[in-house]
């Protein structure tokens, strides 16, 4: 309880210090309230092929105009926020677990582990992620979990070296060495004191794989190689990029809507790094 | 100096090898087959996809395929394309140059006009310069890269009609010698802008944090104490420490050079590495595929190395061991 | 800061350059055409395998001993007459006289025999139909060919007019162990055809000009460029910019915003292909014979058509494509959409409805590209409205076609060509046949696939195939969704394309006729 309270009051001061975390939180708030409340604010079952085919924006009740088989554009960009925030934050999550466990173990444990750890991070830090991610979801299949684990499973390395350098420094600080001369298993301290000090630019560096991730959901999508089954603003783009001519509400608003929230990411992960930085606060 | 240059190249070398087993493995455990694709999806000939079959050795078992794969390599040879009945090297180096100048030309623009503007911006932090670039690489940064491109085509090319909407040369007039320079370069500027005002924000970001790291630093505000002119503490000492990142960043930019953009490659039909290796993929070009994937390996591995000696030269702190 | 200078220097002298550029553009008077093509060619050997990109390039190089035109009806190639025999087993062609190939050497009888016997050898593209029907070839003399059959074969014809089926030189080919790999293959083609190979620039453009001695008359333009433009946003907008002259392949989107511009040209590719639901008899859901007539019953083709297509494809009724008359049943077909019954035939078949109102879940394969996936979408409204809970899934073509013909599957849809002859219906229906994906059999259908084939007037023959048509209508093992449609576009000024201009006597996707209008 201590502890989540510390952290609290921490999370608390970066916010009052940027006013950019500040605006990104905001409006990251509006999002998710969209992305709970879609059913309701939706005009329109965004599955549902009306009988308006390729309207433009104002028509019928349609805000944001219809597609080419008559679905409602606004009620799929509602929707479509659910499937392009969560293929964005599932796969920075992933990526920030393993980078976290993964470094935060080899900066502690040092020595023979932090080597191999640290070779193997070098490995995949040479891997050409897009290609990797591009071959991977054209040959096993584009689904939305498919694409979540790969982007997940490719972008880990910068965040372990992060974890890594914030290992080494923080297990020299006195209150940890105390714990271990208290008697703490390294285990404990590993869990209890390295990692959730550690822990704020993972956090950040997490932010701003969230915006990666959605930007490489929709190159994906660019290429045909989105969810078709799912609605995603990635996948609007596709799909409305034929229609550039004739229909253009199809796909810019939700080329409109990938730029905000990818903005939005960027803005609470500058902000955080920004926080962190005690020497930038002197500016 | 001389043991540790040795080390990483073994250790690059081995990660070459690593990858090209993990993309052997992740393209075989794929489904889909290249021989049904050849025969063509019209009233295929069982007889054709059996001989196929033969003579590309997808027969066999696939560590058996792998260890041909693997000792022609060595041998420099990596094997030819089943789609195009040629050696996966001629076809890559046939389109190699499209994706070197393209991609060359557009990093090296990115890193001068976004580290100088990120100088600028962290020298002059707050003033409203600073605040409009900083909106725009934000912007810039936020904005998928084929749809920049699909924009930029629309407005110069369909309805300013000032530069042409796609490839590398205009195939009409056949131009040859200065008029064929001025014909490529014309061709470059819109995918060139594209993949440059994608690439600028991150030079941007990493000159103007570290610039302003740098002026925060103690020694600086020793140094304006002492009465040392801000040009040349900026020229003597921020400068050079904005250099490492960019670096650093410049060079994982030019491992990626040659195998191109595919995404820009693709909206503007730029006859590069990129448009190649996905066309590969759709048609389980395998031995293409590795091909193309063992090149952009190498050269990452490679341009890693790079980074890291220029790093030494730039910083002697750095030790080696 | 030097650097800065130094980069703005060359920045304005581009700039400066490509001003002067503009201004100073030269003037030669060639007339040339651009034709848009999707991918680059894989061989440039015309019957090694099938391939959509190459084949447009063969098509303008190379001639068949027969082609098929635009509405895909056989005429005259290389052979310029031909006779059966009474018993139907020896075919005579008459060659063209006069034809040279493109360097120069004389083209004979001894070019088909060759052509013919090597792509037997190769098992090339038609291979397996040539040696499960030919017998023997014979020249008896320069100008003519004749070919024994083992037995009758009514398709013969359509076999040799229709993919991949060129004559390529014996002179050259008879050099080469490789006939892949070969000079001629990879990057110098001979043919005989209306235009000569002259420069191929990969992932840019295939260059061919045009050849005086064509034996039908030389081409009225000179060079025939194709340009390579993979992706289909990007190739609109050159055809709109006029970079690029004829424009193959335009997307749905497109079509209806073409259709209003006088400027602008249509044709379309439609004849022998359509859309199709394939079930998989195999797969316990899809065996029970209620659950397909419920799937049949609960299609509203005329939505899909209107939604999916823009009203660009039409509603296919009928199980044969009805580009023949005397082989199309319009007396087969799956009727009127009647939700109401299919839902009866549901709970006929032991099905209830759980508590999201569905009967049972099926699954639809589809690929990507063409309409199939928005075709999909409105499968599943229908579907819904039946009780059916409809799962799409959208796969990339390899991956799709891998899952299929596993016959791990329940719902599948494609198209693909089935002509030029009805014969053709029997690899997508006939026991074990190569694109049989619903794993269907029926031995009145085999039967009578092989009486067609032996019969000659079109009228026995035509009898076998409503026969079929009506059966299929019976067990649906396949359900006709919409016609195909690929639409090919031009500028009013430029004529020529045998789809835009309906042009009877050129084979398809060949420029032998075009011209630019002034």
């Amino acid at each position: 309880m201590e502890k989540i309270k510390k952290v609290g009051v921490r999370l608390a001061g970066m916010v009052r210090s940027s006013m950019q975390l500040r605006m990104g939180l905001i409006f990251f708030a509006l999002v998710l309230l969209v992305v709970i409340f879609a059913p309701s604010l939706a005009p329109f079952d965004p599955y549902d092929l009306g009988d308006d085919l390729l309207v433009p924006p104002g028509t019928n009740g349609h805000w944001l105009g219809t597609t080419n088989m008559g679905q409602d554009v606004l009620s799929m960009i509602i929707y479509g926020s659910r499937a392009s925030l969560a293929i964005g934050i599932v796969s920075a999550l992933i990526s920030g677990v393993i980078g976290t466990l993964l470094g935060a173990f080899a900066g502690f444990y040092g020595g023979k582990v932090d080597k191999v750890v640290s070779e193997i991070i070098n490995i995949f830090l040479m891997i050409p992620t897009f290609f990797l991610i591009l071959i991977i979801v054209a040959l096993f299949g584009s689904s939305m979990i498919n694409v979540m684990l790969v982007i997940g499973l490719t972008s880990w390395p910068s965040n372990a070296r992060m974890m890594r350098v914030q290992a080494m420094s923080i297990k020299e600080r006195t209150f940890v060495k105390s714990a271990i001369s208290m008697g703490e298993t390294k285990r404990q301290v590993l869990f209890k004191y390295i990692i959730p000090n550690g822990l704020f630019p993972i956090i950040a560096n997490t932010t701003m794989g969230v915006a990666k991730a959605i930007l490489t959901e929709a190159s994906l999508s660019f290429l045909g190689l989105g969810d078709p089954n799912v609605i995603s603003w990635g996948q609007m783009i596709y799909e409305g990029k034929q229609y550039l001519a004739t229909g253009w509400w199809m796909s810019t608003f939700a080329g409109l809507f990938i730029m905000l929230i990818v903005m939005i990411f960027y803005m609470i992960g500058d902000g955080l790094n920004f926080a962190l930085n005690p020497k930038m606060k002197k500016i | 100096m001389k043991k540790y240059l040795l080390k990483r190249i073994v250790t690059a070398f081995g990660i070459v090898l690593f990858v090209i087993l993990l993309n052997y493995v992740i393209i075989r455990l794929a489904p889909g087959d290249p021989v049904r694709i050849m025969a063509g999806f019209d009233n295929p000939s069982q007889e054709l996809m059996d001989a196929l079959t033969k003579k590309y050795g997808l027969d066999q078992p696939l560590y058996v395929q792998f260890w041909r794969y693997i000792t022609t390599l060595f041998k420099g040879d990596m094997g030819d394309s089943y789609l195009y009945n040629q050696p996966v090297s001629s076809l890559i180096f046939e389109r190699v140059g499209a994706s070197l100048l393209l991609s060359g030309v557009s990093a090296v623009l990115a890193v001068l006009i976004g580290s100088t503007l990120g100088l600028y911006a962290g020298r002059h932090h707050g003033k409203a310069l600073d605040r409009t670039f900083s909106g725009v690489a934000y912007m810039l940064n936020a904005m998928p890269s084929f749809w920049l491109g699909i924009m930029l085509i629309l407005i110069f090319a369909s309805t300013l009609k000032w530069l042409p909407t796609q490839g590398m040369v205009n195939i009409r007039k056949g131009y040859t010698g200065w008029a064929y320079v001025v014909d490529v370069l014309q061709h470059m500027v819109l995918p060139c802008a594209t993949l440059v005002a994608v690439q600028i924000p991150t030079y941007f970001r990493i000159t103007k944090s570290s610039v302003m790291q740098v002026m925060a630093e103690e020694f600086v505000t020793t140094f304006r104490v002492t009465g040392m002119s801000e040009r040349k503490i900026f020229n003597k000492y921020v400068l050079k420490n904005a250099l490492l990142p960019i670096v650093t960043v410049f060079g994982i930019n030019l491992a990626y050079v040659i195998s191109g953009s595919t995404l820009i490659e693709i909206v503007f039909s730029w006859p590069g590495v990129g448009v190649l290796m996905y066309r590969s993929i759709s048609m389980r070009d395998y031995n293409l595929l590795m091909g193309v994937y063992l090149l952009i390996s190498i050269s990452v591995a490679f341009m890693m190395i790079v980074v890291d000696l220029i790093y030494a030269w730039l910083d002697p702190r750095i030790r080696y061991d | 800061m030097n650097l800065m200078k130094k980069c703005l220097i060359a920045l304005l002298c581009v700039a400066l350059m490509m001003t002067g550029f503009v201004f100073g553009a030269s003037a030669e008077e060639e007339k040339t055409l651009v034709v848009s093509l999707g991918a680059d060619p894989t061989t440039f050997n015309p019957v090694m395998k099938g391939d959509d990109d190459g084949h447009l390039i063969y098509q303008n190089v190379f001639d068949g001993l027969l082609e098929l035109n635009y509405n895909s009806e056989v005429i005259p190639g290389l052979a310029t007459s031909w006779e059966t025999s009474e018993d139907g087993l020896t075919y005579t062609f008459h060659l063209a006289t006069d034809v040279k190939w493109h360097d120069g050497v004389d083209f004979t009888s001894a070019d088909v025999k060759y052509t013919y016997e090597r792509i037997m050898a190769e098992n090339g593209f038609i291979g397996g139909t040539l040696s499960a029907t030919l017998e023997s070839i014979e020249c008896p003399d320069d100008d003519t060919v004749v070919l024994n059959l083992k037995a009758p074969d009514a398709t013969l014809l359509g076999t040799l007019a229709w993919y991949e089926h060129f004559i390529i030189p014996k002179h050259i080919y008879e050099n080469e162990e490789d006939w892949a790999t070969c000079e001629a293959a990879t990057s110098k083609p001979i043919g005989t055809g209306p235009f000569k190979f002259a420069d191929y620039q990969t992932g840019v453009s295939i260059t061919l000009e045009k050849n005086e001695d064509y034996f039908k008359g030389a081409p009225k333009i000179d060079k025939l460029i194709f340009m390579i433009v993979p992706d289909d946003t990007t190739a609109v907008q050159a055809f709109y910019n006029g970079e690029i002259d004829i424009l193959t392949d335009v997307p749905t989107s497109e079509v209806l915003n073409m259709q209003n511009d006088p400027e602008i040209k249509l044709g379309c590719m439609s004849a022998a292909r359509r859309y199709q639901l394939i079930c998989n008899m195999e797969n316990e859901t899809m065996s029970k014979w209620e659950v397909r007539k419920a799937v049949a019953l609960a299609l509203d083709r005329e939505e899909i058509s209107l939604k999916a297509t823009s009203g660009l494809q039409a509603p296919a009724y009928g199980f044969y494509p009805p580009f023949l008359d005397w082989a199309y049943n319009a007396d087969a077909d799956i009727g009127e959409r009647d939700v109401e019954q299919a839902m009866a035939l549901l709970e006929q078949a032991g099905y209830t409805k759980n508590a999201d109102g569905y009967y049972l879940t099926l699954t639809l394969d589809v690929f990507t590209g063409g309409t199939y996936a928005d075709c999909g979408k409105v499968i599943q409204a229908n579907l819904k409205e039946a009780g059916i809970d409809l799962k799409l899934n959208v796969m990339e073509m390899a991956a799709w076609s891998e899952k299929i013909e596993s016959g791990n599957y329940e719902l599948g849809m494609m198209a693909g060509y089935q002509g030029p002859d009805p014969d053709a219906m029997g690899k997508r229906i006939g026991t074990d046949q190569v694109m049989n994906y619903s794993n269907y059999s029926n031995a009145r259908v085999d039967e009578l696939l092989v009486q067609g084939r032996a019969l000659v007037t079109e009228e026995d023959r035509g009898a076998c195939y409503k026969e079929i048509q009506a059966i299929l209508a019976e067990d649906l093992p396949i359900i006709p969704i919409v016609e195909f449609a690929s639409y090919h576009a031009c500028y009013a000024e430029v004529y020529g394309d045998p789809y835009i201009d309906q042009i009877a006597d050129v084979h398809d996707g060949c420029s032998a006729k075009a011209e630019i209008l002034e």
